[in-house]
């Protein structure tokens, strides 16, 4: 159908661990995912740097290993034990070295409760796609309609919107639908590189 | 939730409108601030090439501060971490408006942070490209902010502190356009750097910007130096919007990059970018530390120099430096060790000292090799000054100093060949540079025989020793040569590294240029064809200019000088202004609006020509002679005799006592006052003049060098001219000259195989040649024979003609002149045909007429194409106005004729005196046109006039003149009935009572016949 189908996708690509090129994609795409991810669970930026780190450590020396297999559960999904297990981690250490001010007192840590946890994962994924999405939208958007959506988004209503622009209000409905139909098209082909499929 | 279900239904977008929205909203929020230390309200700003930059406002004051998190590494135990915190204590205390002011440190869960005054800005390349209105900013803009950048680092530098990390990241200009740099001293501290990821050596950093010697370790300790580096390649990347080496990724890749490639000039990326800053960039982006500014200081004077409008310190990197890097690469051993000058020295001041060194060294031997080194130095830091420096002291140094370099190079080099050789390659170069290219071909032939010996490390040298002596060879138009030694420089620079591109550049476009002048096109297309892909390769602006002007010289070769003139204006917009390329290109720009007769054109650029060159390389030599030629061929075109014989006779003292007293530029100014002298009447000193330059263009280049086809016919149209002005009455045409055109047009069809200018000029001078033969056949009787004479030379004037318009379009001021020629031919066969006496011929008279017709057509399409390129008051302009003249007087269009004679008249008189008998003949024209009409008062009249005015011209000895003229005044004074005129003019003349009485039978004849046709339509003759 399109270009994407032949891609080589991202995680068929993070495989061959020698694809620097492929490294920093991962990084520039999950880095801010992973980091928010920490900030809601109470890490400190530093700390959520860290774990960003440790993530792409672990992934690189496991990631020879993995292989696609969707009883598994989809790469997201994955990902989102990894970097629990980071945060884990580094909660370990910073236990075990309490004379250095951890953060973990003072993180409002939804405890273990592991549902909880893969619900927030899997909300700040969808959050994320959302914001990717948006991003490429509003590179791709012409300035006008973006500036009417944006609009929209702060919470006026399509009849402000409109007068604002001096349009029909029907034209500002037009912008929302399509803004709407590309972030969902957009957001679908995101998923599906992530897996390649 | 499980997660591995499909995601579709859980994105929001089944269901109810708004919750996608809301969910948008959401994940764009601002996730809740972390803490950091003591600093609350943090936020996490991504900065390009930056790593993590956290801002936070100070507790208490609140102050906006930007916390940057430093390696951890190596600071294990209490003296490592006390000497880190010495370091940021130093940090701390720079105080500077250009230097991001450092706080502190901040231990965080063991982690060190920098915290450091928050700059609201963009990183130095963005400010650059987006000035006002959204375009790059102007190169002064840029360089006025490069200054604050260096005042900032050099700040740094006085207080110890190298950067060694320098990149557009790290350096903010905010919205008042102050740059503000940051991460002093910190490259090995900070994380974030792209390098961490990726890099497999200990480099740290981005390799763009990174010193050689920091890259490759060696040597070993980077210092202030490599910042100045940095602040190059930056300054480039700011001015150019390029890196100036492109790799990708490994720092192997830029290690070869950098070692291999020569940076596109920045002014071919950006033209707004001038020569002498881009001095200043390749200075500082030196690959060899020793050859950058010394110190962030120089750099920053240079361009406060540059925007003060001084001269810079820094000059170019001359050949000799790039040769110096070639041989870096090469590792050979034997390099001369330059001290570097101390730059903080003027040059003014440097000169001055040299000068000393040198007195010095006249008086003690032992000082010699001091100042050799150190004059060979100047000589080569300074070549730049040479080639572009519009000040003649600048200029004139190096070279007063060359004899006495020239004594000492072989004694004190004797050890060193390598040296020497390339001491004499630099010398030749120089000395070509000032027009003596006679010493400058020894030179390069000096550093043939050097550098022959020295094994294959040296084909560099030799490659440049046959470039050089291909040079200076074309530069004394010695074709063959030059061409020879050019294709040896390119055969061996073909096998040489990329390094030196630029000298296969150089060797193929003089190769080029010798083929086309010795006109052998066959290599031509493919030499420019390599020599543009080495110009891609490595592109420079030497390399551009070189190729586009041999491209020029082909299409003028090929007579397109409109293509040519294209050629020259890219080129003229390409090379710096003022410099020797800015000459060369201006005179062979000035040169091509002459053939097309864009006068005004033509003498802008001529004069600008001569203005650079005189200013570069005086009045004297070679070089200005040519110009001097090319303005005198000027003022030819203008008619103007004196100011052309002032211009000749001023290339002939430029070249006096220079040893060129056999040259291509005394052909030039011989041929030159050949044809002032054929213009002035005086047939026998331009046959003398022109003879010399055939003998010497012979002598020189060889009978069949193309320059010889328009001497040879230069010297048969001069010869025949002499022929008949010594001659009275019909005389047999020369022999010599007939030759000679035939020997032209034979060189010219052999050497252009096809249409050329050449080729119809010959046709032309062949085809004036029959004409004359017919005219000497018809006055010996032999009508049949002249006949045949005129046919041929109608025909060739055809064939000149036709050859004209398939290579210079229709409109081309060449066809006047033949188109002229020819009407004036089938003119004069048309009366071959039509005899006035005996008996009627109905065919012949048929004959006559066809041909009448066609030389009033050839006459008046001469006219057409003359109003259209000529100057109202031209030359060929006024000889078509009187062919046609004449041809419509015969087919008896009174009214055209005498308008068409009238002003042939007006202009040929304006042009002064050497149309004065082209006037006279006008005059008589009109007299005959009156007579023919019926008006025989103002015949009368005017032939008088014509008698009298023609006696102040000519000697009234050179009876041919007057013969015409006298016989008309006969038939006019019979008819008047003036008998006493009569018998004088016919006294005059010689003739015997019973010609008179013929005469006047015919006089009679044409008088009925005349009347009768006045009463027939137009034209019918």
């Amino acid at each position: 159908m399109d270009s994407h189908a032949t891609r080589p996708s991202l995680l068929a690509r993070l495989r061959d661990t020698a694809d620097d090129g492929a490294w920093r994609e991962f990084d520039e795409r999950y880095r801010e995912l992973i980091l928010r991810y920490c900030r809601l669970r109470g890490l400190q930026s530093s700390d959520a740097e860290d774990v960003r780190q440790n993530v792409l450590v672990s992934l690189a020396s496991s990631m020879k290993r993995f292989q696609y297999d969707p009883s598994r559960g989809r790469f997201h999904a994955y990902l989102g034990r990894v970097v629990g297990n980071a945060i884990r981690r580094l909660m370990h250490q910073q236990r075990q070295h309490p004379h250095t001010g951890g953060p973990v007192e003072a993180a409002q840590d939804p405890g273990t409760d592991h549902d909880a946890l893969d619900e927030l994962w899997e909300r700040e994924w969808i959050a994320h796609h959302y914001r990717t999405a948006f991003e490429s939208l509003q590179r791709s958007l012409e300035p006008r309609s973006l500036a009417i959506f944006e609009r929209l988004l702060i919470g006026d209503s399509p009849e402000t919107t409109a007068q604002a622009f001096q349009v029909h209000v029907d034209a500002v409905y037009k912008v929302k639908q399509r803004v709407r139909a590309r972030m969902e098209q957009l957001i679908a082909q995101q998923i599906r590189e992530e897996t390649g499929e | 939730m499980s997660v591995s279900e499909p995601a579709d239904p859980n994105l929001g977008f089944h269901a109810p409108d708004d919750e996608w929205i809301s969910r948008l909203k959401e994940a764009l929020s601002t996730p809740p601030p972390g803490r950091v230390g003591p600093y609350d309200q943090v936020e996490e700003v991504h900065r390009g090439g930056q790593g993590v930059v956290f801002r936070a406002r100070q507790p208490g004051t609140h102050r906006p501060v930007a916390l940057k998190r430093l390696l951890g590494g190596g600071l294990a135990t209490s003296s490592m971490r006390a000497r880190f915190e010495r370091e940021i204590s130093i940090l701390a205390s720079l105080r500077h408006k250009n230097i991001v002011t450092v706080y502190g440190l901040e231990m965080v869960d063991g982690q060190p942070l920098l915290a450091m005054e928050w700059i609201d800005g963009v990183p130095i390349t963005e400010w650059c490209e987006r000035g006002a209105g959204g375009e790059r900013r102007s190169p002064k803009e840029i360089v006025e902010l490069f200054v604050q950048v260096c005042e900032g680092v050099r700040d740094a530098h006085r207080h110890g502190i190298v950067h060694r990390d320098l990149k557009p990241s790290n350096i903010l200009v905010d919205a008042d356009g102050v740059p503000h740099v940051l991460d002093f001293g910190l490259a090995k501290r900070l994380e974030g750097n792209e390098a961490n990821l990726t890099l497999t050596t200990e480099f740290l950093g981005t390799p763009a910007y990174a010193a050689p010697e920091q890259v490759t370790g060696t040597p070993p300790r980077p210092d202030a130096r490599a910042d100045v580096y940095s602040l190059g390649v930056l300054l480039y990347e700011c001015l150019s919007g390029h890196l100036p080496y492109k790799a990708e990724g490994s720092v192997e890749s830029w290690i070869h990059a950098i070692a291999d490639g020569e940076p596109p000039r920045p002014s071919s990326l950006n033209p707004a970018v001038d020569a002498e800053i881009e001095t200043v960039v390749s200075k500082a982006m030196a690959r060899d530390r020793e050859i950058r500014y010394s110190s962030v200081d120089d750099l920053s004077a240079d361009l406060r120099r540059h925007l003060a409008g001084e001269a810079i310190v820094a000059r170019r990197p001359s050949t000799w430096s790039r040769l110096r890097r070639a041989v870096r690469k090469h590792r050979s051993a034997a390099l001369l060790g330059l001290v570097v000058l101390g730059a903080t020295a003027g040059f003014g001041v440097y000169a001055l000292s040299q000068q000393k060194l040198l007195d010095s060294a006249r008086a003690d031997a032992s000082k010699q090799r001091e100042a050799f080194e150190s004059l060979l130095r100047f000589v080569t830091e300074n070549q730049f000054i040479v080639e572009q420096s519009g000040d003649l002291s600048d200029r004139a140094l190096p070279l007063r100093q060359i004899p006495d370099v020239r004594d000492m190079a072989p004694k004190l080099l004797a050890d060193r060949p390598v040296d020497l050789a390339r001491y004499y390659c630099m010398s030749s170069v120089l000395l070509r540079d000032h027009g003596r290219g006679r010493e400058a071909l020894e030179d390069a032939r000096h550093a043939l025989r050097v550098s022959q010996p020295l094994g294959p490390q040296a084909e560099w040298l030799r490659a440049r020793a046959h470039l050089a002596a291909a040079q200076a060879l074309s530069d004394l138009d010695r074709d063959r040569e030059a061409r020879d030694d050019a294709a040896h420089a390119a055969r061996i620079a073909r096998s040489l590294p990329r390094a030196e591109r630029s000298t296969l550049v150089s060797a193929l476009a003089v190769q080029a240029t010798s083929e086309i002048h010795l006109c052998r096109f066959a290599e031509v297309h493919h030499l420019l064809r390599e020599a543009e892909i080495a110009v891609d390769e490595n592109p420079t602006r030497e390399g551009c200019l070189e190729v586009l002007y041999a491209h020029a010289s082909l299409a003028s070769a090929r007579n397109d000088d409109r293509e040519a003139k294209e050629k020259l204006l890219e080129a003229s917009d390409l090379c710096v202004r003022e410099s020797l390329a800015d000459a060369a290109i201006a005179e062979q720009l000035g040169g091509a609006h002459l053939r097309l007769r864009e006068l005004a054109d033509a003498e802008r650029e001529l004069e600008r020509a001569r203005r650079v060159r005189e200013k570069l390389q005086g009045e004297r030599g070679p070089m200005p002679a040519r110009i001097y030629t090319k303005l005198g061929e000027l003022a030819l075109a203008r008619q103007d005799t004196f100011a052309a014989e002032k211009w000749y006779l001023r290339a002939k003292s430029a070249i006096e006592g220079e040893g060129l007293s056999l040259s291509a530029a005394s052909l030039g100014w011989r041929n030159g006052m050949s044809e002032i002298l054929r213009r002035r009447g005086d047939a026998a000193g331009a046959v003398e003049y022109s003879r010399e330059t055939v003998r010497q263009c012979a002598e020189l280049f060889g009978e069949d060098h193309p320059a010889m086809i328009t001497f040879l016919g230069n010297l048969a149209e001069r010869i025949s001219v002499l022929h008949y002005s010594t001659s009275v009455g019909w005389t047999t045409p020369s022999d010599e000259a007939g030759r000679l055109f035939e020997s032209a047009l034979s060189l010219a069809r052999r050497l252009h195989r096809g249409d050329h200018m050449d080729v119809a000029f010959c046709l032309n001078g062949l085809a004036q040649h029959r004409k004359m033969q017919g005219e000497h056949s018809m006055g010996s009787g032999a009508t049949e024979q002249a006949g045949a004479q005129f046919r041929e030379a109608i025909s060739l004037y055809r064939e000149s003609d036709a050859m004209t318009e398939r290579l210079m379009g229709r409109d081309h001021p060449a066809r006047v002149v033949v188109l002229t020629n020819c009407a004036h031919a089938l003119m004069t066969e048309s009366f071959r045909c039509n005899p006035m006496q005996g008996g009627r011929n109905e065919s012949a008279y048929e004959e006559s007429k066809k041909l009448i017709l066609e030389a009033a057509a050839a006459a008046h399409e001469a006219i057409r194409v003359a109003r259209a390129v000529l100057q109202p008051d031209d030359l060929d302009l006024g000889l078509a106005m009187l062919a046609a003249g004449k041809v419509d007087s015969v087919l008896d269009r009174a009214e055209s004729a005498q308008a068409e004679l009238q002003a042939a008249r007006t202009v040929l008189q304006k042009i002064g005196p050497t149309q004065r008998v082209a006037a006279n003949q006008a005059l008589q024209w009109l007299a005959m046109s009156d007579a023919r009409r019926g008006d025989l008062d103002s015949a009368h009249r005017r032939a008088l006039e014509a008698e009298a005015e023609l006696q102040s011209i000519v000697p009234a000895d050179t009876a041919l003149n007057f013969q015409e003229l006298w016989l008309f005044l006969v038939k006019v004074c019979i008819e008047l009935d003036r008998e006493d005129e009569v018998a004088d003019y016919a006294g005059r003349l010689g003739l015997s009572a019973e010609q008179v009485q013929a005469l006047r039978a015919q006089v009679a004849q044409t008088r009925a016949r005349l009347q009768r046709a006045s009463s027939a339509p137009v034209g019918d003759k």
